[in-house]
């Protein structure tokens, strides 16, 4: 997306006024801590993205962005507080600057305000994880399976995938709900029209034959078939019993046993393992009152995180890291699970119980529609049944549940206590009405089945279609997971052998075959990583804290491939692989410059050393560098410009001050004669101590940098490549004028062992042992200004090439 | 460059347009559904499974 061509920083943190040219290439920001390096990615991130990662997040308590971000001297010209950035867009071919101030943090100035520019910008900003720190970095490896899913998928921008997948089950579940409640409804309509036929089990046959023995007696055409919408009734005259009146005698005393016998069976006793499962539930709730307090948090989170669909808060308009709050929501979810599981116990058995209210209100609906019901048991009946309506809608929620629990403990159904004896009443007047004749009895008998009929059909019909509904609604939830699964498993596929090569690079040279495995699972990313080839552990059990900090930066590159591919310009990195030893670096230099050419990384450190092996390494410039060495509220970071060592070795001189020139070669050679003996493979005599003498190294150097000459030469014959023999021929050259120029090698070395004798030296006889070893070292390292780093060999154990690290130069060691 | 969401998307409407039950009425109301910036929200999807889905049904 974009690489910074330099950085202006005013009144922001710890940094007053600061200026840093980085010229779209990677840069390193050295210092010890409190020296104002951490206010430099502070910088790059608020311009970038409009917040400070610092200020926000769990334990930032009252920090906040407009009291916090400008300088503590600027606390009250927050307008003061600004960054510049200047920058380049590669895929644009567009320069751009950017301004950000504190006390319009949502406001960016861009210039040139192009459509496309803009586009950028706004891109940039959904991407903070460009900036990263170690804490950021290792969430990835130590972190829990389902949170590392989150972690990771918030920084691939999966978020969404997540966040659809749980409201589609959601969908799921809801219309399952629905097509049981509908289902119960049609069972409910069915035992009615049943009992009304005196049906056992209601066939069309069955059917038919009830029917017609009546259409029959009222000289009515047979009906042959049940179509969807015949009318049993068809042809009745208008005008006869309709409705309640039409109910006949043996239908009204079938409703009325059907009643009388559920009350005697126990209206409660199919509900017998519902209700114990409910007042389980409540009790575990009553028993503990943080678990009430959780179920209650989770359904405020659930809300919560529905209610998290834009950049900012819905009620009080303030910005929010969108990604960040659904993880931290999710997160507390995630630790309120037992309180799900007892919450779904509970509404699950009030789902169970509900349907035999439904069945129950089944019952209790054909009795008002008795003519001898008397209007005091009809509006008993009506409040009986609301009452049951009332029971079962208070169980769908989780307090109305608990409310109910003396209810399911004493018997829920609340069965009048007249029921009885107003059952009996009506039986009795029932019994005593006055035989109609067949016709009327038939004619009344259809009228009441068309009726009971066009129920069932309608509650069969809704339920048929909430049936369907839930059978998409499943459909849909397992087609997406599968979907998703399907992507997420060949994208962790990508990551995760991007991971172990960068990885194996890293550590070659103990973990040359490591293997990494990603296990995406329900919403979790389980990882496991080789020790050794003794197994795949987790990445905490047996390795080491800088092996961790190794993984999480390969990963988390891995990741940002992924997520960005070819716009993957521009990496902010504070602090990070702090514990990663010398070696390792040495190797992950090589790694960004391998696999990352065209990133430009901003790297923090407080290691001095790590400072500058990467300057060595040839990831960094000789320019790209800065060092903060002491930082003071008034002024902020002191800066050290990190310019070529053989620049600052000359300003000393020019200045007199041969002591500070000696002191600057001695520790530059004392870490450079370390280095190559280790990238030539230089024999030395073994130390238990590690306590090389610088003399010891250099001179082997000096020594195996002839030996590997005579090798490359010797391959350029056995090739007959005229190329290669012309140019090992210069190098030879080269190094023998360079040795003659020093007076031999024995005088190189002499000088270096008693290095402390530079310091007593004149100027004028400095200045040549200065010449001697610039040009000595010169023949070690690549001269190619973007490369500059040290020649080694490739592989490292049985080599063929002497190379840099971009390859322009390269000898080939291996004869024909 | 499509995102992984999106490709995961137009996945899912292919596999739904194949799936017994949804027809491209049904598929398209979901499309709508998901894409739409707004967030997805449970009721409208279960209006769309349930609401119109038989008489647009093959």
């Amino acid at each position: 997306m974009i690489q910074i061509e330099s950085v202006h920083i005013k009144e922001l943190r710890g940094i007053r006024d600061l200026t840093l040219t980085m010229n779209r290439e990677s840069f390193v920001v050295s210092g010890p801590n409190g020296s104002g390096k951490s206010g430099v990615v502070d910088a790059i991130q608020f311009v970038l993205t409009g917040e400070i990662g610092r200020l926000k997040g769990s334990g930032t308590g009252d920090l906040n962005l407009a009291d916090h971000g400008p300088h503590v001297e600027a606390r009250s010209y927050p307008d003061a507080s600004s960054v510049t950035l200047d920058v380049h867009i590669p895929h644009l071919g567009k320069s751009a600057s950017i301004t950000r101030r504190i006390k319009k943090p949502k406001h960016l100035k861009i210039t040139p305000n192009d459509a496309d520019v803009k586009a950028v910008f706004d891109e940039i900003a959904q991407h903070s994880e460009i900036t990263l720190s170690r804490r950021e970095i290792i969430k990835f490896i130590l972190t829990e399976a389902s949170q590392r899913s989150r972690d990771v998928q918030t920084l691939l921008k999966l978020d969404d995938i997540d966040q659809t997948r749980a409201t589609l089950k959601t969908t799921e579940n809801k219309l399952n709900t629905a097509y049981s409640t509908a289902k119960a409804q049609a069972e409910s309509g069915e035992d009615s029209l049943k009992r009304h036929l005196d049906l056992a089990k209601l066939t069309v046959e069955d059917l038919l034959l009830t029917i017609n023995k009546r259409r029959k007696l009222l000289g009515l055409s047979e009906i042959k078939e049940i179509a969807k919408d015949t009318s049993v009734a068809e042809g009745i005259s208008e005008g006869g019993a309709k409705g309640s009146a039409a109910q006949t005698k043996e239908s009204a005393l079938r409703d009325i046993n059907a009643v009388s016998d559920a009350v005697n069976k126990g209206l409660e006793t199919t509900t017998e393992v519902a209700v114990k499962s409910a007042l389980r539930s409540i009790l575990k709730i009553e028993a503990n009152a943080d678990l009430l307090s959780s179920i209650k948090r989770r359904s405020l989170l659930q809300s919560g995180l529905d209610l998290v669909d834009g950049p900012h808060c819905p009620l009080c308009d303030t910005d929010w890291d969108i990604g960040a709050l659904r993880a931290h929501l999710q997160e507390k979810l995630e630790k309120s699970k037992e309180a799900q599981v007892v919450r779904d116990k509970l509404l699950e058995a009030g789902r169970s119980i509900s349907k035999e209210v439904i069945r129950i209100r089944g019952l209790i609906e054909p009795l008002t529609k008795i003519a001898e019901v008397d209007k005091r048991f009809v509006k008993r009946l009506g409040q009986w049944s609301g009452n049951l309506l009332a029971f079962s809608e208070a169980l769908s929620s989780l307090e109305g549940a608990i409310a109910l629990k003396e209810r399911l403990e004493s018997g829920w159904a609340s069965i009048p206590d007249t029921l009885s004896s107003d059952l009996d009443l009506t039986r009795e007047k029932v019994k005593a009405r006055p035989d109609k004749s067949a016709t009327v009895e038939a004619h009344d008998f259809l009228v009441v089945a068309q009726e009971r009929l066009n129920n069932w059909r309608l509650f069969r019909r809704d339920a048929e279609t909430k049936n369907a509904a839930a059978s998409r609604g499943k459909i849909a939830y397992k087609v997406y997971c599968d979907v998703a699964e399907a992507a997420l498993v060949e994208l962790y596929a990508e990551v995760e052998g991007d991971f172990g090569k960068y990885y194996q690079l890293v550590n070659h040279d103990d973990e040359g075959e490591f293997k990494a495995k990603f296990e995406p699972m329900d919403g979790k990313l389980g990882l496991l990583v080789d020790f050794h080839k003794k197994g795949m552990f987790p990445p905490g059990a047996y390795h080491s804290e800088g092996h961790q900090d190794g993984m999480g930066v390969c990963l988390y590159l891995a990741l940002m491939k992924r997520v960005l591919g070819t716009n993957f310009t521009l990496a902010v990195l504070d602090d990070v692989v702090m514990s990663v030893d010398s070696q390792h670096r040495k190797q992950f230099c090589k790694l960004l410059k391998t696999y990352f050419p065209d990133t430009q990384f901003v790297i923090t450190t407080h290691d001095q050393v790590w400072a500058r092996q990467m300057r060595t390494e040839g990831l960094i410039g000789t320019k790209s560098a800065v060092a903060f060495h002491t930082w003071t509220v008034d002024t902020g970071p002191v800066i050290d410009e990190v310019a070529e060592i053989w620049d600052s070795i000359a300003e000393d001189l020019a200045k007199n001050e041969v002591p500070t020139a000696a002191a600057r070669l001695r520790r530059h050679l004392e870490y450079v004669a370390a280095d190559l003996a280790d990238e030539l493979g230089a024999k030395v005599s073994f130390r238990g101590d590690g306590g090389y003498d610088m003399g010891e190294l250099l001179s082997a150097v000096i020594g195996r940098q002839g030996e590997l000459l005579k090798r490359a030469e010797k391959a350029a014959k056995s090739w007959d490549d005229a190329q290669a023999k012309v140019k090992v021929e210069g190098l030879q050259k080269a190094r023998a004028k360079s040795l003659a120029t020093c007076g031999g090698e024995q005088w190189i070395i002499n000088k270096a062992v008693h290095y402390n004798e530079w310091a007593e030296l004149s100027r004028q006889d400095f200045e040549p042992v200065v010449t001697a070893f610039r040009q000595l070292l010169h023949q070690f390292r690549c001269e190619k200004p973007k490369c500059d780093s040290w020649l080694a060999l490739t592989p490292r154990f049985d080599p063929v090439d002497l190379r840099c690290a971009c390859g322009s130069f390269r000898l080939n060691l291996k004869q024909k | 460059m499509p995102t992984i969401q999106e490709n995961i998307l137009e996945e899912f409407y292919k596999k739904l347009s194949e799936s017994e039950g949804f027809n491209q009425a049904i598929v398209e109301q979901l499309r709508a559904l998901l894409e739409a910036d707004k967030k997805l929200n449970a009721a409208a999807l279960v209006t769309v499974l349930s609401g119109s889905a038989e008489e647009n049904l093959p």
